[in-house]
């Protein structure tokens, strides 16, 4: 309204000025040096339809002032004719000049629009890059672990045939002859029964394999006491050590702090070794301990055996391998016992290895962390499976609601990630304190306190966690109040730039609602920028009286707290004008170094189930990122922009 | 026996008593192996056994036997290179392989009858069917 005004006031300033003029005398004015550039001036600074309006306005005043007789200069005709032509032409120049501006501005405003463009085109060109290494690589990891499956079948049966060979020869030769001496006779039923033993370890071995594999080996973690857990293996050892004539020699530490962890499956880890110690010893001793290294307790299993190759050492934790030199009377494994061994310690956050001489001895190391705080057991709600993700840590998921932490559980491992569960923050830190997780997919970002709680753990271990964020949307169930996008702090052209992407026109007209002064000029200035017209507000309500009848191409909601963000957005959805109009929530980014996030939107569909594809790309295209390149640079790339829709 | 009859039986007792080995039976499994060779020596035949490729070939070349049995997988020399060598030596090419193998897929037949292999058997195998098996190579080749 004051720009109007102020254009009325320069235009009755013209007409003022001009009938001033006029009635001292035209061009021979004493006034018309001062006048004649004010009027120029006045005519170039307002509206051209107004100055129509101020010319016509002047005309009918000089008309009135004819009639009436005031005008003291008898040379009528040639003063209008003067002033008018005088005016006509301040008009025409005003015209041009105007017209100039207009042309550079849209010429200029193209520049910009066109800039703008590239970037954003840059910007996705680049996601696109990301999106499809991170796919290749997911192709390449499925590829390999089929090619794996695949392996494991042929050695299991390899494996199995031989103990069945056998047995099916001897019992056959049993009941072809009847003149076997009785000594034979009973060699021949022992290696029949040998060899079924053998066969039962094989098809044992199999299933525990399958089971840490497939994620059905539930862990029972709990403080053990390393004390404890080598006596209770030595005795299941000591009557073959016995057996051969081997003493066992134990080493341990009185101030090892108690370990966290599966009893039964480290219990079965530490005879693996002594039996493979005990068989590859033909005399001298076996020696079994623990001592402490850093916040790791390290358990050794050393023999004075006939020692490992060093370019067997590296390939002895592999499924199925067996030292093999043709020595007959080798005692023979399934080649799973130390392939097991590694399976359980690296679920367990530890590392396997062995050190040797050939002919001198082996020993085999493994280490499991030790408990740092007098915590009890926290096996409740903790049922994972082993980390062997190419050597990466499995994907924690941290998130209240057990039906979600379920299926989204379920979803990742169905495209081949490892998962642990855990229903709060706390219990996560405990989680990932014994295995360390190689990314942390959470839902607590409303809650900073607890984010922050999280980034200070992850800060405090030197662990880089990826806090992948997941937007259920809605949480009502109901697909209609889905939003149809995220902005994430800090804003950024790209994100606002992809967000008008959605309304292919430059120029959209968007409600803001936020709490947050700061937010909201923020989100004004950055669309501003781009040509949009923003109207702020504080509620639902108060947009909804503001827009009237012209209701907004698009209503972005700040950083409310869930339940009053649910609320507008029911609110502003029974408006009838606002029905149509896409929403956009913001969310709390900003969470520093060790915490990276990654958003996506999650509808409901028809059957009320989540649809968890979009946040298993998300989640995909992170975890790939991390591993791949873990610069703050790489990581900013998919952390920012519009996940969703 | 009827085989004591045949040619390649030769002397019993012609150098020295010692009986001449017709067959070699080589595998990396001692069971395997014993059972091979108590089934076979068990019908007449001398057998004589090697538990890793090197030694089979050793025991080949000193032994010139009829009959080769050949574990595919075993330590330094597989079955197949072994046969391939057989087959290729002027000197031992008449001995007949049967390749034995654990792994029943049918590339691996295939494979040994490349290699020039006379028979191919999976395990687990009947004793029975190895000696039926052996007799009419056997028999065969003597045709």
């Amino acid at each position: 309204m004051n720009v109007r005004w102020m254009d009325v006031v320069q235009a009755a300033s013209i007409i003022l000025l001009l009938a001033i003029c006029l009635l001292t005398g035209g061009s021979q004015s004493p006034f018309r040096f001062a006048f004649y550039p004010l009027i120029v001036l006045l005519a170039l600074r307002i509206d051209f339809a107004l100055l129509l309006k101020a010319g016509f306005t002047f005309s009918i005043l000089f008309v009135l002032l004819v009639i009436l007789d005031r005008v003291p200069n008898r040379h009528l005709p040639g003063l209008l004719a003067e002033t008018l032509s005088f005016f006509l032409v301040t008009m025409a120049t005003a015209f041009a000049t105007r017209t100039l501006a207009a042309e550079r501005e849209r010429a200029e405003n193209a520049t910009a629009t066109f800039h703008s463009l590239s970037e954003d085109l840059k910007h996705r060109t680049m996601n696109l890059q990301m999106t499809l290494e991170a796919l290749s690589e997911a192709h390449k990891r499925l590829q390999e672990s089929d090619r794996e499956k695949t392996t494991f079948l042929a050695n299991v049966s390899h494996e199995l045939r031989t103990p069945l060979s056998s047995i099916r020869s001897y019992s056959e030769i049993l009941l072809t002859y009847n003149d076997i001496d009785s000594e034979t006779r009973q060699d021949f039923i022992r290696t029949i029964n040998s060899e079924s033993e053998r066969m039962t370890t094989l098809v044992n071995q199999n299933l525990d394999l399958i089971r840490i594999e497939s994620g059905k080996m539930e862990l029972n973690i709990c403080q053990i006491k390393p004390a404890e857990l080598i006596a209770g293996s030595v005795k299941v050892v000591t009557p073959m050590a016995q057996e051969k004539g081997l003493a066992l020699e134990l080493d341990i530490p009185s101030d090892i702090p108690a370990i966290r962890g599966d009893r039964q499956q480290l219990t079965q880890v530490l005879i693996n070794l002594l039996n493979n110690a005990i068989k590859f010893t033909a005399e001298g001793r076996i020696s079994v301990g623990v001592h402490l290294n850093g916040d790791l307790a390290e358990f050794f299993v050393a023999d004075t055996g006939e020692g490992i190759f060093p370019e067997e050492q590296e390939v002895i934790f592999d499924e199925f391998f067996r030292i093999s030199d043709g020595v007959p009377d080798r005692p023979r494994g399934s080649g799973l016992g130390l392939s097991i061994a590694k399976k359980i310690v690296a679920f367990h956050g530890g590392r396997i290895w062995v050190g040797s001489t050939p002919g001198k001895g082996s020993t085999f190391h493994f280490t499991v962390p030790v408990t740092t705080e007098e915590a009890g057991s926290v096996d409740d709600g903790f049922q994972g499976t082993a980390v062997t993700q190419g050597g990466y840590g499995p994907i924690l998921v941290l998130y209240e609601s057990a039906a979600i932490r379920q299926s989204l559980r379920k979803r990742l491992e169905k495209v081949g990630y490892q998962t642990l569960g855990a229903d709060t923050p706390q219990r996560g830190q405990e989680i990932a304190a014994a295995v360390k997780p190689g990314l942390i997919v959470a839902d607590f970002s409303e809650r900073s306190d607890k984010v922050q709680g999280l980034e200070t753990w992850a800060k405090e271990h030197g662990i880089e966690v990826l806090l992948a964020t997941l937007y259920l949307s809605p949480a009502s169930g109901d697909l209609s109040l889905a939003a149809h996008g995220f902005l994430e702090k800090p804003f950024d052209k790209y994100q606002i730039a992809s967000l008008l992407d959605r309304f292919q026109k430059s120029r959209g007209k968007f409600s803001i609602i936020s709490p947050e002064q700061e937010e909201a000029r923020q989100l004004q200035v950055l669309l501003g920028a781009e040509g949009c017209s923003t109207a702020l507000f504080l509620d639902g309500e108060e947009a909804a009286r503001a827009s009237g009848s012209a209701p907004p191409h698009a209503v972005i909601i700040g950083s409310f707290p869930p339940h009053r963000r649910e609320e507008i957005v029911t609110f502003l959805k029974g408006v009838p004008q606002f029905g149509n109009s896409p929403f956009f929530l913001v969310q709390g980014g900003g969470c520093g170094r060790y915490i990276k996030t990654v958003t996506a939107t999650v509808p409901v569909d028809k059957n009320g189930g989540e649809v968890l594809y979009p946040l298993i790309a998300a989640i995909e295209k992170a975890y790939a990122l991390k591993w791949r390149k873990d610069t703050d640079g790489e990581g900013e790339a998919y952390g920012r922009g519009l996940a969703g829709g | 026996m009827d085989n004591r009859r045949t040619g390649w039986f030769t002397a019993l007792g012609e150098d020295g008593g010692h009986m001449a080995v017709q067959i070699v039976v080589a595998d990396d499994e001692p069971h395997v192996v014993r059972a091979l060779s108590f089934v076979l020596t068990k019908e007449g035949f001398s057998v004589a056994v090697a538990a890793n490729g090197e030694e089979a070939l050793a025991r080949i070349r000193e032994e010139r036997p009829r009959l080769v049995f050949l574990d595919i997988v075993m330590p330094k020399l597989t079955g197949m290179e072994i046969c391939k060598t057989i087959k290729a030596d002027p000197e031992l090419k008449d001995s007949l392989v049967i390749i034995l193998t654990c792994k029943g897929q049918e590339l691996d037949r295939q494979n040994s009858m490349l290699a020039g292999a006379d028979e191919f058997l999976t395990k687990p195998f009947s004793p029975r069917e190895v000696v039926t098996l052996a007799r009419s190579l056997l028999t065969r080749g003597e045709a």
